[in-house]
């Protein structure tokens, strides 16, 4: 008994310790931006700026840098290279789902290692399948056949891209959707429905609340589908969207099977990648211990603080936040994982659509 | 709708908001003033101060940021050639040469009224068809656009020299310089030199994301104006005096072009108002406008007011248009109007159609503060006119080494590699030899600048429309009427400028080296056409037309060079001018300058290496006193090291910083 008392005391202590060996005080922390300013994850970086100064032991002032030499991949290439022996957290990589999917495409141009990184805040996003009303479609799984029989295009930003989930989605369902490449992003894809050249498109939650919704109301879109939300092992309904079936749900009603196989596993990990936990705050893996739990606690602190999370929200729609060690683990890994054979899979199926 | 508009003017000028307005207005005016910096690059700047702000006093720092850049941009293009920012490509064409003549107070003066009359355009454009612009914008379909983009070619036949074969050249190049990077039909990496480099190699990496539009532009107009000043090393205006009052005459330059002055801001506006096309080629088409619509034109290019005034007035009203959509569907219509849509999202202000239909005040305060902005901005800018363009008499020598600190700081954090560095130079060096064997590098610049989108829209309307649905879309038919119109009005001045350089009658002075170039020239086809061989179709398919097309006008340049009788117009060589004249540098010795400080930051790093070079050239070259060439050096390290912070750049690192860890700003 004894014994552990002095066990427990010591851990205790020692955590203690470490917690406050680390102090910023005075310090300025960088959260490096691989993206352009103004963009999707430079605004989730500044919005997190005030808040991590404030839960930050010495409260250090955090700015943002947004660092875009050679792109989204070369800019992590480069940090990995600048920072990737710190171990005093003083720079901290912002991620996004541009920075996953080519890792899991091998993308020729990464050199990162993404499961050398270590998570220490994590957030996910949603999206919702929509289609012009003059299609004359109302409900994904009554009108099926259909929306089958429809002329279906869909404006692509390009295929290795976020694109490739609805692009295998519609193939999983088997919708005869063809796909224009060269949109500007998902706003030229919104464009081209809103002008009428396509007639399916998706846009992530928060767009699709702000700029889909509105003609919704209007009639001139009707929604078809969420991609849904990772909820243990499964994919659900997204709550931000509750009458809408999610995609696993409409697969299920209209083959009549459940979603498995090579290529339902390719789907999920691009979908854990680019949606489940679309944005990580992440650090190098040589990073002191302590340091990593100080971080780790002051995105808990953040996840607290409801001005914060407004903001986060409002850009991301509400969707579950990663933190603790554990849970940031495992969705780490979810994010960067594929077996071999899925990955072979997904390589001939993207060189398919090219 | 009146209410909301006064109640909004009230809101802005009663409160705090004016003061972080002309804040924003005076960053906005520094910014524009060094060249290279436009408003995308001062606005990313204020996005951390922004973020936290009460909205209006934001919106009021940023709007005012945006609308002054493209007033400010003037004083480089006009007084040193160099555009201050993309949106003053073409006021360099004229303004310039007009500086030269010891005009550039009243160039000045013209523009910045033209920019103000174009601001003010712009908002009231946007104050009256923001509620029922929707379908307007989106009756531009991509085959709409497509045609827009092929007329933005087209009006190179009107700016471009005497021979169809060296303006279809340079076209050529710039659409093959803007087709580097991923191709937007197959997601693949193309002419990025992986041909023959490891992927993972900086450059290939480089190239993978396109060469920046502002290395671009630097490189082609300010490199070969820089170069050829050194060399005369004599001060740019040519009159030790300028004329007195020239903002006045200035005004009246304004007042009576007044309805070119309106046509270029409808211009500006309009097709700011699409998105897709994108700011950049709006300058020319309205330079190339006041060109073809106006008489006596011969002066054009050799410093005629008018090509200041409406490239100007476009310039400014195109904010107002690119703010339409940006503000209706949160799809931004330029660079610019990208990051203030990143801004507004920080204030907790969301563009779409729910701003417009809840939150009409706040629109309403964007409004205002553009017009405010602007005439604060222009008015500004009109009283330093006169004393800023006193720069013109001084030796250019003894500005240069300050000039080119900068410029090559602003190159270099285009994207923050020294890729933007050395493809700056590469494509400089074209340059020079485009100006010296009279290349149009403005043909150039626009085949650059519309690469992408004819690229883009040409593959998605062939999957999009078929051909009788696109003659049934009737705005798709006018443009082509536009298209033709702009093709027969170029071969028209092309005649014009035959006839002109046979009766100058250009003097020989000799011929291989104008064989040189035509023949690297289709190397540069060739090699485009070989190293996209293996790409998927979409991904070669237009790199691969272009190379052939560059091939073929080649040849067939090479062709005429040889066998070219003496005085014929395909030969030019602006060498023989010079070659009698006294005191004149060697061809090669202003490039040599150039790269030097360059070749020494590649040792010692950027920020230690222009020090010493601004020392050097200012005592060597510049034979200026010791004493003085201290107090430039410790100055050049100040002023960039005040930019650096401020803007949050950096400076090209060297060897020496990858072995030694440095403090800041040597590191």
């Amino acid at each position: 008994m004894f014994k552990k008392m002095i066990a427990v005391l010591s851990a205790l202590f020692l955590s203690a310790s470490a917690a406050l060996s680390v102090d910023y005080s005075g310090k300025t922390v960088t959260i490096w931006v691989p993206f352009k300013a103004g963009g999707g994850t430079d605004a989730v970086a500044r919005a997190l700026t005030g808040p991590l100064s404030a839960n930050l032991p010495g409260n250090p002032s955090v700015v943002v840098k947004n660092v875009t030499e050679g792109g989204g991949i070369g800019s992590v290439n480069t940090y990995v290279a600048k920072h990737g022996k710190d171990k005093d957290g003083l720079v901290v990589l912002a991620t996004s789902g541009s920075t996953q999917l080519p890792f899991l495409f091998k993308d020729k141009r990464v050199r990162y290692d993404y499961k050398k990184f270590v998570a220490v805040h994590g957030a996910g996003t949603g999206g919702v399948v929509y289609v012009r009303s003059d299609l004359g479609i109302k409900d994904i799984i009554k009108d099926f056949d259909k929306l089958k029989g429809k002329k279906l295009l869909y404006g692509s930003q390009g295929i290795s891209s976020l694109d490739a989930v609805p692009a295998l989605a519609f193939d999983m369902l088997g919708l005869p959707v063809k796909i224009v490449y060269g949109m500007k992003g998902r706003k030229g894809g919104r464009a081209a429905i809103m002008r009428g050249e396509t007639t399916i498109d998706y846009q992530t939650s928060s767009s699709y609340k702000k700029h889909i919704k509105p003609l919704v109301d209007k009639g001139e879109m009707v929604p078809l589908m969420t991609w849904g939300v990772q909820k243990g092992n499964k994919i659900v309904r997204d709550p931000n969207f509750p009458n809408l079936p999610c995609f696993t749900e409409v697969y299920e009603k209209v083959t009549g099977k459940k979603p498995g196989g090579e290529e339902f596993q390719a789907w999920s990990a691009m979908f854990a990648a680019g949606f489940t936990t679309q944005k990580f705050l992440v650090l190098p893996k040589g990073t002191k211990n302590s340091v990593i739990k100080t971080w780790q606690k002051a995105a808990e602190g953040i996840v607290a603080d409801k001005a914060a999370m407004k903001v986060l929200n409002k850009k991301l729609g509400t969707y579950p936040h990663y933190i603790g060690n554990k849970d940031l683990k495992v969705a780490l890994k979810n994010a960067s994982t594929m077996k071999g054979s899925t990955y072979k899979y997904l390589s001939n199926w993207l060189a398919s659509k090219k | 709708m009146l209410d909301a508009l006064l109640s909004a003017f009230i809101t802005i000028v009663s409160g705090p908001s004016i003061l972080f307005l002309i804040a924003g207005v005076v960053i906005g005016l520094v910014v524009g003033v060094i060249p290279g910096f436009g408003g995308t690059v001062g606005l990313s700047l204020l996005l951390p101060f922004v973020f936290g702000m009460e909205p209006i006093s934001g919106i009021a720092m940023m709007m005012g940021l945006l609308s002054v850049v493209a007033t400010s941009d003037t004083f480089p293009a006009v007084l040193i050639g160099v555009p201050g920012s993309v949106s003053a490509q073409a006021t360099v064409m004229d303004g310039f040469p007009l500086a030269k003549k010891g005009q550039a107070a009243r160039a000045l003066s013209a523009a910045f009224f033209s920019s103000l009359f174009g601001g003010l355009f712009g908002a009231v454009l946007l104050t009256m068809i923001i509620q029922i612009a929707k379908p307007i914008i989106l009756a531009f379909g991509t085959g709409e656009m497509l045609m827009l983009a092929v007329f933005g070619i087209t009006i190179v036949g009107t700016l471009t020299g005497a021979s169809i074969s060296k303006g279809l050249i340079a076209a050529c190049l710039g659409l093959i310089i803007g087709s580097i990077g991923i191709s937007p039909g197959s997601s693949e990496y193309r002419l990025d030199f992986s041909n023959f480099l490891e992927v993972q190699n900086s450059i290939v990496m480089y190239l993978g994301n396109g060469i920046h539009l502002m290395v671009v532009a630097i490189s082609i107009f300010a490199l070969p104006e820089i170069v050829e000043l050194l060399r005369s090393n004599k001060a740019i205006s040519e009159k030790a005096k300028l004329e007195p009052s020239g903002w006045l005459k200035g005004f009246k330059d304004f007042i009576s072009n007044k309805w070119l002055v309106l046509r270029c801001s409808f211009l500006g506006s309009f097709i700011g108002l699409i998105p897709g096309i994108g700011g950049s080629c709006i300058d020319w088409i309205s330079y190339s406008h006041a060109k073809t619509s106006v008489k006596n034109n011969e002066e054009f290019g050799k410093g005629d007011i008018r090509g200041v005034i409406g490239p100007e007035s476009s310039s400014n009203s195109k904010e107002g248009g690119a703010l339409i959509p940006t503000l209706l569907f949160a799809i931004p219509g330029s660079g610019g109007t990208a990051v203030l849509m990143g801004g507004l999202i920080l204030l907790g202000v969301e563009p779409g159609i729910q701003l417009i239909n809840n939150r009409l005040d706040l629109v309403y305060t964007i409004i205002w503060s553009l017009a405010i902005a602007n005439i604060f901005g222009a008015l500004v800018c009109v009283y330093l006119a006169k004393p800023i363009s006193s720069l013109t008499t001084i030796n250019f020598t003894i500005l240069a080494p300050f000039l080119i600190s900068l410029i090559l700081f602003a190159i270099y954090n285009s994207s923050r590699s020294w890729g933007d560095l050395i493809f700056a130079m590469l494509i400089g060096l074209i340059a020079v030899y485009m100006k010296r064997f009279e290349y149009s590098r403005v043909a150039l610049m626009i085949g650059f600048v519309l690469s992408d989108g004819i690229e883009t829209n040409l593959y998605q309307t062939i999957q999009f429309y078929t051909i009788e649905e696109l003659f049934l879309r009737p705005i798709f038919l006018v443009l082509i009427a536009i298209c033709v119109l702009s093709i027969l009005s170029g071969l028209k001045i092309i005649d014009k400028a035959k006839k002109l350089s046979q009766s100058t009658k250009a003097i020989e002075y000799t011929r291989n080296p104008q064989l040189y170039f035509a023949i690297i020239m289709s190397f540069i086809g060739v090699y485009t056409i070989w190293a996209t061989k293996d790409l998927a179709f979409l991904g070669k398919v237009f790199p691969q037309s272009v190379g052939i097309t560059m091939l073929v006008c080649s040849l067939s340049l090479i062709y005429q060079i040889h066998f070219a009788k003496s005085g014929s117009i395909v030969l030019h060589d602006s060498e023989a001018n010079m070659v009698n004249k006294e005191g004149v540098q060697p061809f090669w010795m202003p490039i040599f300058w150039f790269l030097l400080p360059l070749l020494v930051a590649i040792f010692i790093g950027f920020y230690i290496a222009i020090g010493l070079f601004v020392f050097w050239f200012l005592k060597r070259i510049a034979q200026v006193k010791t004493s003085l060439c201290f107090i430039s050096l410790i100055s050049i390290w100040i002023l960039l090291a005040i930019i650096s912070h401020f803007m949050v750049m950096d400076f090209a690192p060297g060897i020496l910083q990858t072995y030694i860890e440095l403090p800041w700003p040597i590191n």
